[in-house]
């Protein structure tokens, strides 16, 4: 444990230095190093929901899965502060497997992270099972996740495929809250749910987060679900925190280019502008990946300048609730 | 499959939607009752197949009895003829019996064979036959200690010495038929040449049998050149008989081996996709392998070298085509593998193995039935080919076995067509419904037309 | 000026074990010249269907059951496919789908591929030049031609997609949820580009979204689909500004916007299309539902200006 050093007792996970990089190929075909997470630290406080902000491709979902030990680490660390006992996740070392269920993920589709020829009853009952809850304490437990998230419990014997999306989403929640977890890692979970039904399920993860203070990972690519759902959030750019602050900091002044193309292209009630072209500064993405040192932004960015390309910027304060890794601040 | 059905019912209620599944299930149903039937019926008859001499009263390479129909004055059955014997004379070293058999010919071809059957008391010493046509002509056939039954084969050199004396010298490849058509024609150079002479004609048998021999029974058979469904073969066993045999011993091979194979296959490859990393690297490495080996040129070896019983067959069977479901069972397993709700359970904390048994086997079972059913004529028709080199497990009595017989005995030369049809019919026909059935199961599970 | 293209009772039908699905049902839509109609629906609604429809792709079990599509005055639904095939489809009306972006062969260049579409369709004229402008046309650099689509990103594998749609000069262009699996960025860029094409070419749109917000900064004129029907149409602005039909204001509320500080669902399901209510079919999630509502089917019918409105509350 001493490798650990300080642990702010009021942050529930941490990483440090963590790097994912997949390595595709290598001995005949040409090694392709794709860093999925490339040197970023994040705190997340106990209770608060965190959201992590991006585009595909940008590492937010690596990111959230190797928090819980889904993703092997290429190095750094994942400490996940266990009630000021810190387990620590790095290249070598995996999750204990009685400390798994404390760190639960809810998938985007609900169609496939919940197997539809099982019983709703099964599909809850069988974490419960494992987790070493007797008969009777699981019977209260799955009624209680049920009512949590509003489902009827006549629903119990049915099979998931009976049940609409928004339904089996909200399975989906219970059979994760049902194992009280402490950390939740929210992946682009309204993401393919229709308009009249994403309101439903944010609203439900801020009841989850505000009745049972679990801290939360909200990955999304919707900055309007991260206003509603956070009150920090993290913007990622290919494998890097580009931008981190209070939301209404982000959102209201951008600092980081590439933030700041993000708010500005991201469609808005706007029926006045349709006859508008869109002023949008930075550049279209490559297909190609360039490796470089430097920021992973450069090629896009319209104030990149020689240093960018060899040099990543680090994570700096520019308010109380802001930081931004970008040379121009 | 959006409805709550599981299970057999499920996968029953999908072969009986369509005419053709409903088709399959009946000609199944049909063998299987054909199956008990021929075990229950020729139980005896089973263990005598390969014995010669029981079937000695049979006609031999007859066509189907139904052929009579088509042409009733060349094709025929067998006609059985009676009569009493008589004591001539009687001493305390021997006797003499004698059994007078006079019958009408009025068929337009000899019959297939002649069989004199006599059963005495004791063995009888030599006997003695006088055959007289109509027109006056005699023949005279013996041999010493006989059998019960003797047909014409056995009094081969009278006969020949009787044709060469006729029309010169003996043809090459002598069968009972040619016998017969001497004892039927007219005397001359002609007499091998088919006319048959009408009208009555006499057998008078003498015995000589040891002294208190008491004939118990005695017949002569007059061998038609058509009995049974399915005719005989060359030894007399009636094919109807020996497809009826053979059928239960198809199925039990095919569903062995199908089921042995499709059930490894499935879990090897299944467990193999479903691990993933090294371990699947290894098993599918040996699948591979078995897969690229060539199946009959190995069971050629192995049923040569082991004689194996049938079980033993289905082994070997099962043993070299598992790989091929492996390979199908691991692809679906790896893609199952990668569906969210794989990794879902890992988060949830439920255990590996639980994940295979809930998410993976109703994934596969689906497919393993499908491929069972497919897999029992692929069975069927690698132990009928066995068979047919005459690699049966021995004493069981196969299709593969009976055209094994047939092409020794040249059977398409000599125009037998029922022995090489009916057997080869039956590999086919007992191969449909399964196919049938596996692929309405196919079709209904996994979609498509 | 009378519209380029005018569906009238549209019906298109999905033969199921379930019953019959009425996936489209009797939707009537106009499109003029140089406009852009969007139509609006959540999942299920029957939006990218009414696409298929047009383009007369719809494959059994589903069947165009009723309607009239007209092309200039010209009922296409009466050509023969052969007929529609050589006169209409891609030369009139072509289409790009969010899928589109993969609908590249990855073995062939993508000028080969553009190239394809010409001489299929018998284009009189140089092969090379044309591919140029088209590539030129959607802001991309004519070296494109000689890429594979893997050495393309997203955003500009949809824009050759598009050029590939525009080979032929087409009058009309149906966007079926184009920049679904497009990243933010590149999403406003393809919106911005088919503004310029619909600006410089006089190209005419249907573009079929979920994204409200989205079809808010394109569309001209706006029908809202619901369960298979039109709830809804009329002119955007005034649909944004002052929504009539209760599901229509219930979807403006539901919409995230950046904007916004809050965000609402609409209680209930959609009904199963095979299995709608005898009346209104939002009957059942609607909080104004009156007794009328569950027993009769509202008809669109015009309130105002050119708006109409499927509500007994009009």
């Amino acid at each position: 444990m001493s490798r650990v050093g300080y642990i702010d007792p009021n942050v529930i996970m941490e990483t440090r230095n963590l790097k994912v990089y997949f390595v595709k190929g290598g001995f005949l075909a040409k090694k392709q190093v794709t860093k999925a997470v490339d040197d970023v630290d994040v705190k997340i406080k106990k209770g608060e929901v965190l959201a992590l902000v991006g585009e595909s491709g940008s590492g937010k979902t690596t990111l959230g899965r190797t928090m819980i030990g889904l993703q092997r680490i290429t190095s750094g660390q994942v400490i996940y502060n266990r009630d000021g006992s810190p387990i620590i996740i790095d290249a070598k070392s995996k999750v204990p497997k009685h400390i798994r269920r404390e760190l639960q993920m809810i998938y985007q589709d609900p169609y496939s992270s919940i197997d539809p020829y099982m019983k709703v009853y099964d599909a809850l009952s069988m974490p419960l099972k494992y987790a070493g809850f007797s008969k009777k304490e699981m019977q209260s437990k799955i009624e209680d996740s049920l009512t949590m998230v509003g489902l009827p419990l006549d629903i119990l014997p049915n099979y998931v495929f009976q049940l609409s999306g928004g339904q089996r989403q909200r399975l989906n929640i219970a059979r994760a809250i049902s194992l009280d977890p402490k950390f939740l890692v929210a992946d682009e979970v309204v993401t393919m749910l229709d308009a009249s039904l994403k309101g439903e399920i944010v609203e439900l993860f801020k009841d989850i987060n505000r009745k049972t203070g679990i801290s939360m990972l909200f990955i999304t690519h919707e900055l309007p679900i991260a206003k509603l759902v956070a009150e920090r959030m993290l913007v990622m750019y290919r494998g890097k925190i580009v931008e981190a602050g209070s939301i209404n900091a982000v959102l209201k002044d951008p600092l980081h280019p590439y933030t700041k193309a993000l708010i500005q292209a991201y469609p808005k009630i706007s029926p006045e502008t349709k006859d508008v072209i869109k002023r949008i500064d930075v550049k279209e993405a490559e297909a190609a990946q360039i490796e470089s040192k430097g920021c992973p932004f450069y090629h896009r960015c319209p104030y990149a300048s020689e240093r960018c390309l060899h040099e990543m910027p680090k994570l700096k304060k520019v308010a109380s609730d802001h930081e931004v890794a970008c040379y121009l601040y | 499959m959006s409805s709550a059905e599981t299970g057999i019912k499920l996968y029953l209620n999908t072969v009986l939607k369509n005419k053709s599944g409903i088709i399959g299930v009946a000609m199944i149903i049909l063998f299987i009752v054909l199956s008990i039937y021929g075990m229950a019926a020729y139980k005896n008859v089973a263990s005598e197949w390969n014995n010669a001499n029981y079937w000695r009263a049979y006609p031999k390479v007859a066509m189907p009895a139904w052929m009579v129909y088509f042409n009733p004055n060349k094709i025929f059955l067998t006609k059985a003829f009676v009569s009493k014997p008589k004591t001539l004379y009687s001493s305390s070293s021997y006797e003499v019996v004698q059994v007078d058999y006079k019958f009408r010919w009025n068929k337009g071809s000899a019959p297939s064979d002649v069989v004199f059957y006599v059963g005495t008391s004791s063995p009888i010493e030599t006997i003695n036959i006088v055959w007289k046509k109509p027109d006056g002509a005699q023949v005279t056939l013996s041999q010493s200690s006989p059998s019960e039954a003797t047909d014409l084969l056995s009094y081969i050199s009278s006969l020949d010495s009787y044709i060469s004396s006729q029309i010169g010298y003996v043809p090459p490849r002598v069968v009972a038929s040619t016998l017969s058509k001497a004892l039927f024609g007219y005397e001359g150079k002609g007499l091998l040449n088919g006319t048959v002479e009408k009208g009555t004609y006499e057998a008078k048998i003498t015995l000589v049998v040891p002294p208190h021999t008491k004939v118990v029974a005695n017949k002569l058979y007059l061998e038609g050149n058509a009995y049974g469904i399915f005719g005989t073969d060359i030894y007399g066993r009636p094919l109807g008989i020996g497809i009826l045999l053979g059928l239960p011993n198809a199925l039990e091979i095919g569903f062995l081996t199908s089921i042995i194979s499709v059930i490894g296959g499935v879990i090897i490859g299944g467990i193999s996709g479903y691990l993933g990393g090294k371990t699947d690297s290894a098993i599918n490495w040996v699948t591979l392998v078995m897969l690229s080996l060539p199946i009959l040129p190995f069971l050629v070896v192995m049923s040569y070298v082991m004689r194996p019983t049938l079980l033993m067959e289905a082994l070997f069977i099962s043993f070299l085509v598992w790989s091929f479901y492996a390979i199908i069972a691991r692809s679906s397993a790896q893609s199952i593998r990668k569906e969210v709700y794989v990794e879902a359970d890992k988060v949830l904390g439920i255990p590996s193995y639980r994940t295979f048994f809930t998410h993976f086997m109703p994934r596969l079972t689906p497919f393993a039935i499908a491929y069972t059913a497919l897999g029992v004529p692929a069975g069927i028709i690698l132990v009928e080919t066995l068979a047919f080199l005459g690699l049966a497990p021995p004493g069981l009595i196969t299709w593969g076995a009976i055209l094994n017989g047939a092409e020794q005995n040249f059977a398409a030369v000599n125009g037998w067509w029922w022995w090489i049809l009916f057997p080869g019919l039956m590999i086919i026909l007992v191969s449909i419904p399964f196919v049938i059935i596996g692929f309405s199961i196919e079709r209904g599970i996994f979609g498509g037309r | 000026m009378s519209p380029i293209l005018s569906i009238e009772n549209l019906s298109i039908h999905f033969y199921t074990p379930k019953g019959v699905r009425k996936a489209v049902d009797r939707v009537s839509l106009e499109l003029n010249k140089k406009e852009v109609v969007g139509v609006a629906g959540e999942s299920g609604s029957g939006k990218s269907t009414l696409a298929l429809g047009i383009m007369r792709l719809i494959a059994p079990p589903g069947e165009i059951v009723d309607g009239k599509i007209f092309y200039h005055g010209d009922d296409i639904l009466r050509y023969s496919e052969s007929e529609f095939n050589s006169k209409i489809r891609w030369k009139k009306i072509a289409m790009i789908f969010q899928g589109s972006l993969n609908g590249f062969t990855p073995v062939f260049k993508i000028g080969e591929q553009i190239e394809e579409v010409l001489e299929v369709h018998e284009y009189k004229g140089d092969f090379k030049e044309r591919v140029k402008e088209l590539l030129k046309m959607v802001e991309l650099d004519p070296s494109v031609a000689d890429r594979y689509p893997h050495e393309l990103s997203g955003g500009m594998k949809q824009r050759a997609f598009i050029a590939m749609a525009l080979a032929l000069n087409p009058e009309i262009l149906i966007c079926d949820e184009p920049t679904t699996a497009l990243d933010v960025i590149t999403q406003a860029k393809i919106i911005n580009l088919l503004k310029t094409l619909k600006k410089d070419l006089g190209l005419s749109i249907i573009f079929i979204t979920h994204d409200m917000a989205l079809l808010s900064e394109i569309s001209d004129k706006l029908y809202i689909m619901y369960a298979g029907g039109i709830m809804e149409s009329g002119n955007s602005l005034d649909i944004y500004k002052n929504p009539k039909h209760p599901y229509t204001q219930l979807l403006m509320e539901a919409i995230a916007d950046i904007n916004k500080d809050y965000i609402k669902g609409i209680p209930g399901f959609m009904p199963d299309l095979a299995n709608l209510p005898s009346g209104c079919r939002f009957s059942d999630r609607c909080p104004y539902a009156m007794d009328i509502c569950r027993r009769k089917e509202p008809e669109l019918k015009k309130i105002e200006g050119d708006r109409n409105v499927a509500c007994w509350l009009y």
